[in-house]
């Protein structure tokens, strides 16, 4: 319906008074746009081509930042590689898991909306700096986490001072948080016409078959739109390094973010941060543009 | 086009369900009557209190970190200044050790640091040659007396190009802390110099006898200043990066070798494993194990010796000489300042701040709540008070004493500024972590650091 | 049936015990506060030994100039003209990009959704330096402009599509019958927009409320923090650090959610619920 919207808008009404006074209604947004998107947007590509310190005015380099971030930099290529890692973990475990809830709080229960409330928790406080402190004490070497794995006679794991296992952690309070993306399932859910569901039943399909002929199907396009939006969000992800792990131990949380902060506000290198963030800018478009490639393969839109 | 209607279908699609997040209804939303309310409070609250608005009332900015004792003194010394002074408004900015420098670099940036900075020694000099941010106090003889400082003392640290701009907080030094009860325990002899070779011979034995205990307590970052460097210039006799040339002070192979000592240390179990004590970096005196007396030696700054000791409060503890190396061409360590403090010039109340700082360093009351938490006082006049009244901590006079013999140069400069650190940093973390052997990690920062020093002006 | 009852039963527990795990780090948390600094470590229990409130106390009062009071009066002051801005300015450009076909709507309208992907990273940095120039930096200037020109093209967007869904007879009538398009958008679709208002400042609010990124960048003196930097500041202010102090000021500084979060629960609640029968 809201598509066929747009597509009746293909034509447009012409400069009629009213249409002027729309029109200044949006310019609220344009200005916006051009003043704190446009004009940082490319500015930031311009610093990247230069030397700037913010105390003196950016030196033109040439392509100088980038070719030290592909050659020199291998901290560059363990934040990429980090950044990649927590990507592919957090944002297909996020929204499995926000899938399989959705699917199980998708019924008819007495008190089932209490129940999604409480799972919604978590998102609520998502990014806040409280859960990651919260986060830190739980998983420190003699926080609970540990004295729980005691009480059954597991050894301590080193939650934070071990690579792979910081990674993980980290991981672990992002996935925790996939509230959101369940919310959204859920609504898509509600949306696939029970006729659907009647006529398999009365063909006698399978649960399985059913599920995946005719649910995965009809929500394909939410979990695209979640997939997107995750995904630029997880690789842009700083606050739960920053507070939870400072980017230990041995850079293994160090991601693209909290690099470009370093770089940035610790080492006054502006144009060399700048030159970093476009790298990150190129990564997020590459994989929505292959998200987007294949997504006839695999979307299904109702029309 | 198709492509257009496809983003756009698909975000409609997300949007949609989205917008029903919180349903379709027309009650009124709860965000607004908050909101009308707290509109108010964020209103009689948008007076900035640096506006000196309201009849005399000067408001100066003053941040320093610091731990319990240090803040506590501090602010008791704010607050006599300012019942002596009662136009006068001190906000005490107390901060964090971690990410402090970050804090300070970027509001020198956008001038909005507070009018009185206490720095640190390592990223001063780095600060110092991005612009002129600090007032020079010999501009300002009538209200800052300089007296009780010793020439010398001051001449090397915080002078800056025949300018004062930075005022030393105390005479300090790095210092090897001994738990008394644990060494013996333990079977270490204190009373011995302690060489690098020593420590790793006696550390690998202890740790071999007592797998529970550990030699010395350390993390990566104190790795880098109390044994990567003063290692290389026992070796060396110079800075890590000499910076009148702009160049690094040591051959690869001595890298190395510092880099492969650390390992041995790592392996051998002087140091207690990377991944346990990752937890508590920057903190060191809060690893359970340094509280339970399971470490015979920390290291520390002389100027915070006391998180270190109270920590053990049932453990007597003292301090021994730092390792000296037995073919040294100096002694690698030194005596200098645990801080600075500074005023911003760009202040508008600069005078006042400086006055401040007069009350903060020579007025005896201040002095004698001060005491040692800055370390040994700077001043002569503090130091003969608080010997007299008794009050400093016999253990961190015993490690200035100790350091005020020792022959190394000051490194404070480029090989200290926050790149580099982390450069020094990481390198050791990749050893530890046994990611790169000491030469690949040795190669790599060496690489780094040139790079570092090619791109200065 | 018997059968059935069973099955229930067992979906109800499977529900409640994953429940408890999801929430299990916020219920711990809240005894976590009552603690002692050492009761806090290497212990299973999750009841505190002692009822003790001096955490909240001792943690609400901190050891520097401010208390979190003035935190939170900050944090308030921030989010709140933050929310308000983002509501005005959005629905006006809504507005206008969806009851109007001046030539280029469409067009702008595609910017505003690819604008939707453009990573915050990117600009932060220009941004920084930006608001370096006009000398709004450290102060809440720097969330409220980009607020009020409707820099939230995700706000933008849910309205555009809101408005879009409602019948274009109802403000048309509007117009015949004298409106001015101002008017119009205040008397009649002001009132049907209040729900999707109601919801967008909801997530404007949580967002800004427990935003760190760019707060950490902007925002300097601690006169000026918001309960996100002070919480950072609190973990490593003070030599040994006070958890159960710092746990219990974390837990007060997400009450506010958490609340609002049940006020609104019910709109929530039934906004997916009759979303089968919109659909």
């Amino acid at each position: 319906m809201a598509k066929e919207a747009i597509k009746s808008k293909a034509r447009h009404g012409g400069w009629t008074k009213r249409n002027k006074i729309g029109f200044s209604y949006v310019c609220i947004w344009i200005f916006g746009f051009l003043v704190f998107q446009m004009y940082p947007f490319l500015s930031s590509l311009f610093y990247s081509f230069t030397e700037y310190d913010i105390f003196h005015a950016p030196q033109f380099v040439g392509l100088n930042n980038y070719i030290r971030l592909f050659t020199k930099d291998k901290e560059f290529w363990n934040s990429l590689t980090v950044t990649l890692k927590y990507t592919f973990i957090t944002v297909p475990g996020k929204v499995i898991l926000a899938l399989i809830i959705a699917m199980i709080l998708n019924r008819e229960l007495k008190g089932i909306n209490f129940i999604r409330t409480v799972y919604y928790i978590p998102s609520l406080l998502s990014g806040s700096v409280a859960v990651a402190i919260l986060w830190k004490v739980l998983f420190m070497n003699d926080g609970f986490v540990n004295s729980l794995l005691a009480a059954v006679h597991i050894p301590p794991v080193k939650w934070l001072g071990k690579p792979d296992m910081a990674i993980a952690t980290i991981c672990l309070l992002e996935i925790w948080q996939f509230g959101s993306s369940m919310v959204l399932f859920l609504s898509a859910l509600k949306q696939v016409p029970q006729s659907l569901y009647e006529a398999a039943r009365i063909d006698g399909a399978s649960r399985v078959r059913i599920f995946f002929k005719i649910t995965l199907p009809m929500i394909t396009s939410i979990a695209f739109f979640n997939i997107i939006m995750q995904l630029i969000t997880a690789l842009q992800s700083f606050t739960s390094a920053f507070v939870v792990t400072n980017g230990g131990p041995n850079k293994a949380t160090y991601m693209l973010g909290m690099k470009l902060y370093t770089d940035a506000f610790k080492f006054f290198k502006m144009g060399y941060a700048c030159a970093t963030s476009w790298i990150l800018f190129i990564v997020i478009m590459i994989m929505t543009l292959i998200l987007f490639a294949t997504s006839k393969k695999w979307v299904y839109y109702d029309n | 086009m198709k492509k257009r209607n496809r983003l756009a279908g698909m975000f409609l699609t997300g949007m949609l369900a989205a917008s029903m997040l919180s349903g379709c209804t027309n009650e009124p939303a709860p965000t607004a009557t908050t909101g009308a309310e707290t509109q108010k409070s964020a209103d009689t609250q948008g007076e900035k209190p640096t506006e000196k608005a309201s009849g005399e009332q000067i408001t100066l900015r003053f941040m320093w970190w610091g731990g319990d004792a240090r803040n506590e003194a501090t602010l008791a010394v704010i607050d006599q200044y300012q019942k002596l002074h009662p136009e006068i408004r001190i906000e005490a900015e107390m901060n964090s050790d971690q990410g402090y420098i970050d804090k300070v670099s970027t509001m020198l940036a956008n001038g909005t640091a507070p009018d009185i900075l206490q720095q640190n020694v390592d990223s001063l000099p780095d600060f110092i040659s991005r612009g002129d941010f600090f007032v020079d106090f010999k501009e300002y003889p009538d209200l800052f007396d300089t007296s009780g400082f010793d020439e010398t003392f001051i001449g090397q640290f915080g002078t800056f190009d025949g300018k004062l701009l930075a005022l030393p907080t105390g005479m300090s030094c790095l210092a090897t802390v001994a738990n008394k009860t644990a060494a013996e325990a333990c079977g270490v002899d204190l009373s011995k110099q302690i060489t690098w070779d020593s420590m790793l011979e006696d550390g690998t034995k202890l740790h071999a006898e007592n797998p529970d205990y550990y030699y010395m307590n350390v993390d990566t970052k104190i790795l880098c200043e109390y044994v990567l460097r003063p290692y290389l210039r026992q070796v060396t006799g110079e800075s890590f990066i000499i910076d009148q040339e702009k160049k690094i002070s040591f051959t690869k192979e001595q890298l190395v070798e510092v880099l492969q000592y650390i390992k041995d240390c790592y392996d051998n179990g002087v140091f207690e494993p990377a991944e346990d004590s990752a937890t508590f970096k920057g903190q060191i005196h809060t690893n359970p194990k340094w509280m339970s007396g399971n470490f015979a030696f920390a290291y520390g700054p002389s100027s915070s010796i006391n998180l270190l000791t109270d920590a053990v409060p049932d453990s007597e503890c003292t301090v021994v000489q730092m390792p000296l190396g037995e073919n040294r061409v100096s002694d690698g360590f030194f005596a200098d300042t645990p801080q600075y403090m500074t005023v911003n010039k760009s202040s508008e109340n600069a005078e006042e701040a400086v006055k401040f700082l007069d009350y903060f360093y020579n007025n005896a009351e201040a002095q004698e709540t001060l005491k040692d938490v800055r370390s040994i006082p700077p001043t002569s006049t503090a130091r003969t008070l608080c010997a007299e009244k008794e009050l400093l901590n016999p253990v961190v006079i015993q490690a200035v004493d100790l350091a005020a013999g020792l022959n190394g140069k000051s490194d404070k400069g480029y090989t200290t500024s926050a790149e580099v650190y982390a450069i020094q940093e990481d390198m050791i973390e990749s050893v530890a972590y046994g990611q790169s052997t000491p030469e690949e990690a040795a190669d790599n920062a060496i690489d780094l650091i040139n790079d570092y020093l090619s791109g200065l002006k | 049936m018997k059968n059935r009852n069973i099955k229930t039963g067992f979906t109800y527990l499977c529900l409640g015990i994953f429940g408890i795990v999801m929430l299990f780090p916020v219920i711990w948390l809240f005894f976590a506060c009552f603690k002692s600094n050492n009761e806090i470590f290497g212990s299973l229990k999750l009841l505190p030994e002692h009822w003790s409130p001096e955490a909240f106390i001792k943690g609400w009062k901190t050891t520097g100039t401010y208390t979190y009071a003035q935190y939170f009066i900050n944090t308030f002051a921030l989010v709140v003209p933050t929310t308000l801005l983002t509501l005005v300015s959005c629905t006006l450009v809504a507005y206008g990009f969806a009851r109007f076909d001046f030539p280029g709507n469409q067009f702008l309208f595609m910017i505003l959704i690819a604008t939707l992907m453009l990573p915050n990273a990117v600009i932060i940095i220009p941004r920084y330096a930006l608001f370096n120039k006009l000398g709004w930096l450290d102060s809440y200037m720097t969330f409220f402009a980009p607020a009020a020109v409707g820099c939230y093209p995700f706000f933008v967007f849910m309205l555009v599509q809101f408005l879009r869904g409602l019948p274009r007879d109802l403000d048309e009538s509007a117009y015949i019958d004298g409106c001015g398009p101002f008017q119009c958008l205040i008397q009649i679709l002001l009132p049907l927009l209040k729900p999707a208002l109601f919801s967008a400042g909801l997530f404007q609010f949580l967002w800004t409320w427990n935003d760190f990124f760019n707060t950490n960048i902007y925002i300097n003196t601690v006169a000026k923090f918001p309960l996100s930097l002070a919480l950072r500041v609190s973990i490593d202010v003070t030599s040994n650090i006070q958890w159960n102090q710092v746990m219990a000021m974390a837990l007060v500084s997400i009450i506010p959610l958490i609340l609002l979060f049940f006020a609104a629960q019910k709109y929530f609640v039934e906004g997916i619920a009759t979303t089968g029968m919109k659909g």
